[in-house]
């Protein structure tokens, strides 16, 4: 039975997250200190079966950054999350690399509905392992909004079992499909800056686009999981070198 | 009325005649990087394409859009019918193939605009006048198909069909391939665009999906190309 619990934390005392679900859901203040950023990590995501429902605030100014602890933990068989998110004005949400390996006959489902005000911006990434069992469904869809205008609606899906994944165009044989989205009304880098570390070695596909002068998704396909997670974590490096060359002078 | 009606199967049948100017490069675009990259080479090759453009890419999104906006303005329901244009956008992640789709929906619009009288048409006209961002070719096309009476199964089907054709023809130039060739592939993926009709017709908006993550990276690095086959 589900129930309704509103707390476990409270974020520089101003950033509130409700929480609805049985299983605790962990948030603690990581040790590592920051020019910018204030990280927690957040634990719990994957130790139940149970629906997740997540509303989080991140009030005016605030800069947070999320660290997944679950990272290469398979998810449960049955895992649903809906995360709900409002970043207020001048704030910005970091949620760094998520990492969801399906396991045998697991069922996941997501759906991110992140709203940005005004210059607020927000960075998620995510890998997703598609060749560690055959028998999956995984779901998640990311849908963006800056108040009235939707900037992204990404229903992603696979399917272990379903053929049509292995035709051209589609995941075809890469294992591991990664994406980062970055949304900012003025991102403070030029796209080239990005593109220039995203590498076309063989077997190991990215790609780079803007979103309609709002941000921009860097997609990845690839069959080496280390040269996938050193590229993203050199563009996540490289976003967090600009912010906080830009934030440092506001907190 | 059906589009079994000899006018109006013409008459949609014409919605797709090349001389409407609409741009179907959006689809050729991500298949651009799969040629030059020696992925698509051959007529099977091809064929792999069109079955996952087909029955995975176009049928989760463009077609469940078509049905949706076929509800909402049965049900009256305008307000809907501009949500779904948002998602539609918000939908469409790369740029490129946005901006493609865009400028396709503009001409169409104009170009029907400009030949006869409609109401729905003049109403969408205004209501983007501030939003252009939101006139994507599927749009204008189902607004069309919806107020001149067309079926939904005829103007999901004619969409597949064209779309495919136009895919297999742009091809046809860049791999290149035998003209019997392109025409085997095109005869034999006609049960695929009839099944996918089919299945369409019983999709919902809760059943988009995006799966087609190859495509979308081909149309990403297709923009930093110095020389393109296909451009908007």
């Amino acid at each position: 039975m589900e129930s309704n619990k509103q707390l476990q934390a409270r974020f520089q005392k101003v950033n509130l997250l409700d929480y609805k679900g049985d299983q605790p859901l962990k948030i603690a203040k990581a040790d590592q200190s920051h020019r910018v950023f204030t990280t927690y990590n957040i634990d719990g995501l994957n130790q139940t079966e149970d629906p997740i429902s997540i509303d989080f605030t991140v009030k005016k100014a605030s800069n947070i950054k999320l660290l997944d602890k679950e990272k290469d933990q398979p998810a449960q068989h049955k895992r649903s999350l809906q995360f709900n998110c409002n970043i207020e004005e001048e704030a910005l949400l970091f949620f760094d690399k998520r990492e969801i390996i399906p396991s045998d006959n697991s069922n996941i489902n997501q759906h991110i509905k992140v709203n940005v005000t005004e210059d607020a911006e927000f960075i998620w990434s995510e890998i997703v392992h598609l060749d560690e069992v055959s028998d999956y469904h995984y779901y998640s869809l990311m849908e963006i909004w800056a108040e009235e205008q939707c900037l992204a609606y990404d229903p992603v899906q696979f399917d272990g079992s379903e053929e049509m994944l292995a035709h051209h165009g589609m995941t075809e044989s890469y294992p591991y499909v990664a994406s980062i989205w970055y949304i900012s009304p003025d991102p403070p880098f030029d796209e080239w800056d990005v593109q220039q570390r995203l590498s076309q070695a063989k077997n190991h596909r990215a790609g780079m686009t803007d979103i309609d002068g709002k941000g921009i998704l860097i997609r990845w396909l690839s069959t080496d999981l280390t040269l996938l997670k050193q590229e993203m974590d050199d563009v996540l490096a490289f976003f967090d070198e600009k912010i906080t060359e830009l934030r440092k002078w506001r907190v | 009325m059906s589009t079994n009606d000899s006018p109006k199967l013409l008459h949609i049948l014409h919605m797709h005649h090349s001389s409407f100017l609409k741009s179907q490069v959006a689809h050729a675009i991500g298949m651009e990087m799969y040629i030059r990259s020696k992925q698509i080479n051959s007529k099977e090759d091809l064929a792999s394409f069109c079955h996952s453009y087909i029955g995975s890419y176009l049928i989760y999104n463009d077609a469940i859009m078509i049905k949706e906006l076929f509800l909402k303005l049965k049900k009256n329901d305008w307000d809907q019918v501009l949500y779904l244009a948002e998602i539609y956008n918000a939908r469409k992640n790369v740029l490129e193939l946005k901006k493609t789709s865009r400028q396709a929906g503009n001409r169409f619009l104009d170009r029907l605009l400009s030949i006869e009288e409609s109401p729905i048409l003049s109403k969408w006209s205004e209501e983007i006048k501030d939003r252009d961002s939101l006139n994507h070719y599927v749009i204008v096309y189902s607004l069309y198909a919806f107020e001149k009476g067309f079926d939904l199964f005829s103007t999901i089907q004619t969409y597949l069909y064209f779309s495919l054709t136009n895919l297999v023809q742009h091809a046809v130039r860049a791999i290149p391939l035998a003209p019997k060739d392109a025409e085997q592939v095109t005869l034999e993926a006609l049960a695929e665009v009839d099944q996918a009709t089919e299945l369409a017709m019983t999709l919902h908006f809760k059943d988009m999906q995006n799966s087609a993550i190859g495509l979308e990276i081909s149309a990403m690095q297709h923009k930093y190309l110095l020389s393109k086959l296909f451009i908007s």
